[in-house]
């Protein structure tokens, strides 16, 4: 017998830069998890497993989720599953847990996303290492080049000025500026964002992630251990990855992402969704440069190619309007790492439980959206759509 | 939740396929040829093709591969291109649970689990070991316990020093473990050690850790295995091979934190056994199972982990790693599909009919301190 599996309960930490945190990696990841039971009203010693995200070569360690998690106040002997799939890691973690849970051989599995970027002196150094070796790992690429192809051929195809992406990044700070767990919460004009120091043209450092520092974690069970909890679950619907090539040539077209459309029509077809503008109530995706967010929303059917832009100016794309994105201000305001990769499905899961911070909360959302990416040229992409049990229980 | 409360069985899933690249001392190979030599093998054994596989599962580290998201370079080898998949970092067994649990839950029709190991050095014979341990090094906590060196043969040299103090286990009966183990190896085909050695022979082998020498430690090889897993009305569609596996489970032990790893190594082990014989519905496993392929890093190690499994200790030596085990082969994150292979191979001569089979697999990167476990019942189909 197969199961269905819900998020029950989810924790995070405030967020800041590495130079002003003042709780240790694992002191964050204690918060993270113990906030994600108190919420769910879950006793530690009810987990059944761990399934942790580390990305070895980004963090001050390799494999830190097999002693890590032995310090987290969860028992010493709570089976571990350690994902890392780089950028994606994040996203993953739920893939995983779900399906432990569906199959029925578990009840309760903690997801956990640590703040990976903690250690790192030089992260763009550090992403430069699963470049591929021959040619972009000499030229010293990092992760804002690689994203610079997709912004300049999505310029090239849209005829797109710097102020539009930079009105992406706009809307990013001032949703962030509310959510109180943001790094990020100060507001930017269009001025700020063209006139910020360049980094790889066309995108300018306010157009680029900041690194943060905090921890995520979300408990899914199934459907009927949800029940002694005190939480509304959300109901993980449907949830799919998909992979393009490692080698960026292998992309096709840098001005779309085919690769995202295709997981997207998947999943949509799993979860019945047929309308999906109107059949979502909110979406946070994982855009961690300006141009992300208005191609990825294109690739999931929410706009039209080329209408991202405008979309996201609008107020529709805003709290209260008809489907507000990126309500928590996204990875461009707050992100780090795993933490942040498993942040959208965070944010998601506790808009559709019903108890997302007031500042951000999108009144009685049904369905929500989540999405994650990562890759040297963002090539791994992950959705997961939630849906409310409310109703049905 | 409790023990009690759950008491679902396991939908069972078929072993559609299993296939591995040749092992070798080190292959003069990246790790997505490999990785993808293994999967198109164990597809094409199964009569069937990447299109039909719903999800792919990697087993790998990025310390092994000489890289930072080495996934990244073996997804698309796995069959994860444009396809559902991700990458665990311990050994494949992990990852052959996360594909059965995918199939069991209803989401995938099948699914591929593979292992890969192929640590990326330049360096050759006790400079390579010895880089290996400053990998496993690396695996430890940054404070306390990297800082005084400890490797997984120091954990292994460690915990042997304790069972012999604290235990009464003897130099010898180390020595004489070692060389039963091997000798029955040395017939297997896929050994890695194919000479029948005495106790001496062990005892007169390089010294690794005190009290352990180089014959007591697994014969570390280099390759990858894939395993392809079906549900039972896709499998009598396909070229199946003839097991099923009916129970699952996974444990991992304490690290540091406790002195279980010195006084207990088997526990992870043991937390494995009970979920995969609960979710087989097995109540006596003595009773039930007559075959056991299991991984024991180190002689010391063996009754620990055994005793774990609780499986009947007079089974006769042929239904005990009748492969000779770690001992003969251990080509390390790939080790769970070996030991599979294993067994499903036993079970498609018959020979155990009626009767379970239990495959056993760690993680070792950390030695004998967290030793990721894995169990697999599995039954002829």
């Amino acid at each position: 017998m197969a199961y269905q599996a819900v998020v029950a309960g989810v924790g995070i930490t405030e967020a800041t830069s590495p130079r002003k945190q003042t709780h240790s990696f694992v002191e964050l990841c204690q918060q993270a998890a113990h906030a994600a039971l108190e919420h769910a009203g879950a006793s530690p010693d009810s987990l059944d497993a761990i399934v942790v995200g580390d990305i070895d070569g980004f963090e001050g360690t390799v494999l830190g989720a097999k002693f890590q998690t032995r310090q987290l106040g969860l028992g010493s002997d709570i089976p571990v599953i350690v994902v890392n799939t780089g950028g994606t890691t994040g996203g993953n973690l739920m893939q995983v847990a779900a399906r432990m849970v569906r199959s029925g051989t578990h009840s309760r599995v903690l997801c956990l996303g640590g703040p990976t970027f903690f250690g790192a002196q030089d992260l763009q150094a550090a992403i430069n290492t699963n470049s591929p070796m021959i040619v972009e790992q000499p030229l010293g690429m990092g992760g804002f080049h690689m994203g610079a192809f997709a912004a300049s051929a999505y310029q090239a195809r849209y005829d797109i000025k710097l102020e539009d992406f930079a009105a992406v990044v706009v809307a990013d700070h001032t949703k962030a500026s509310k959510n109180p767990f943001a790094h990020l919460r100060y507001t930017v004009t269009i001025d700020d964002v063209v006139n910020g120091t360049p980094l790889s043209s066309p995108l300018t450092q306010p157009m680029v992630c900041p690194v943060s520092t905090s921890a995520c974690a979300m408990l899914v069970t199934s459907r009927q251990s949800a029940q002694t909890l005190r939480t509304s679950p959300a109901l993980i619907k449907a949830v799919g990855t998909s992979g393009d090539p490692y080698l960026g040539g292998g992309k096709g077209d840098f001005a779309a992402m085919e690769n995202l459309a295709i997981l997207a029509r998947r999943v949509y077809a799993m979860a019945d969704i047929r309308d999906p503008y109107n059949d979502f109530d909110v979406v946070e995706v994982f855009a961690p440069y300006a141009h992300m967010q208005p191609m990825q929303l294109e690739a999931l059917q929410l706009c039209e190619a080329g209408k991202g832009i405008e979309f996201i100016r609008s107020a529709e794309s805003h709290r209260g309007g008809s489907l507000p994105v990126n309500l928590s201000g996204g990875p461009k305001c707050t992100n780090a790492g795993v933490a942040g990769e498993l942040a959208p499905y965070i944010y998601v899961a506790w808009q559709i439980m019903g108890d997302a911070p007031e500042e951000i909360r999108v009144e009685n959302a049904q369905r929500g959206l989540a999405h994650g990416t990562g890759g040297t040229f963002f090539q791994f992409e992950n959705l997961a759509v939630f849906e409310s049990t409310t109703e049905s229980r | 939740m409790t023990d009690s409360q759950k008491t679902t069985r396991f939908q069972p899933v078929h072993v559609a396929g299993i296939a591995t690249t040749q092992w070798l001392p080190e292959h003069h190979a990246v790790v997505d040829e490999l990785v993808y030599q293994a999967v198109a093998d164990a597809l094409n054994s199964a009569s069937l093709s990447r299109h039909e596989v719903g999800l792919t599962i990697t087993s790998s580290m990025d310390v092994y591969d000489g890289r930072s998201i080495s996934s990244g370079l073996t997804n698309s080898a796995s069959g994860g291109y444009l396809r559902d998949s991700y990458r665990l970092e311990s050994d494949v067994g992990t990852a052959i649970i996360a594909a059965a649990q995918a199939i069991s839950a209803g989401d995938v029709d099948v699914a591929v689990a593979v292992g890969a190991y192929n640590p990326e050095t330049a360096a050759r014979d006790a400079e390579r070991r010895a880089f290996l341990e400053q990998l496993s090094n690396y695996a430890f906590d940054a404070h306390f316990a990297r800082p005084v060196a400890m490797t997984a043969q120091a954990t292994y040299g460690l915990h042997a020093v304790w069972a012999m103090e604290k235990q009464g286990l003897t130099l010898d009966q180390l020595a004489q473990l070692a060389a039963r183990e091997i000798t029955v190896a040395s017939t297997s085909a896929r050994s890695m050690r194919t000479s029948v050695v005495g106790p001496e022979d062990v005892l007169a082998s390089p010294a690794v850790s005190w009290p352990l020498t180089e014959l007591m430690l697994p014969a570390y090889s280099t390759g990858a295995a894939a395993v392809v897993l079906a549900s039972p009305a896709r499998a009598a569609r396909a070229n199946s091979r003839g097991a099923v596996i009916t129970g699952l489970g996974h444990g991992t032990g304490s690290y540091l934190e406790t002195d279980e790893w010195l006084r207990d190594p088997g526990a992870s082990s043991a937390r494995a056994a009970r979920a995969a014989y609960r979710g087989a519905g097995i109540v006596d496993a003595a009773a039930t199972i007559g075959l056991v392929e299991f991984t024991a890093p180190t002689p010391s190690l063996y009754e620990p982990i055994l005793a774990a499994l609780g499986v009947d200790k007079d089974l006769s030596p042929a239904s005990i790693n009748p492969s000779g085990g770690a001992a003969g082969n251990y080509p390390g994150l790939a080790n769970g599909a070996l030991r599979l292979l294993e067994v499903v191979e036993r079970l498609e001569q018959g020979n155990h009919r009626g009767k379970s089979a239990v495959v056993h697999s760690v993680d070792t990167i950390t030695g004998a301190t967290v030793l990721d476990s894995t169990v697999l019942v599995v039954e002829g189909a």
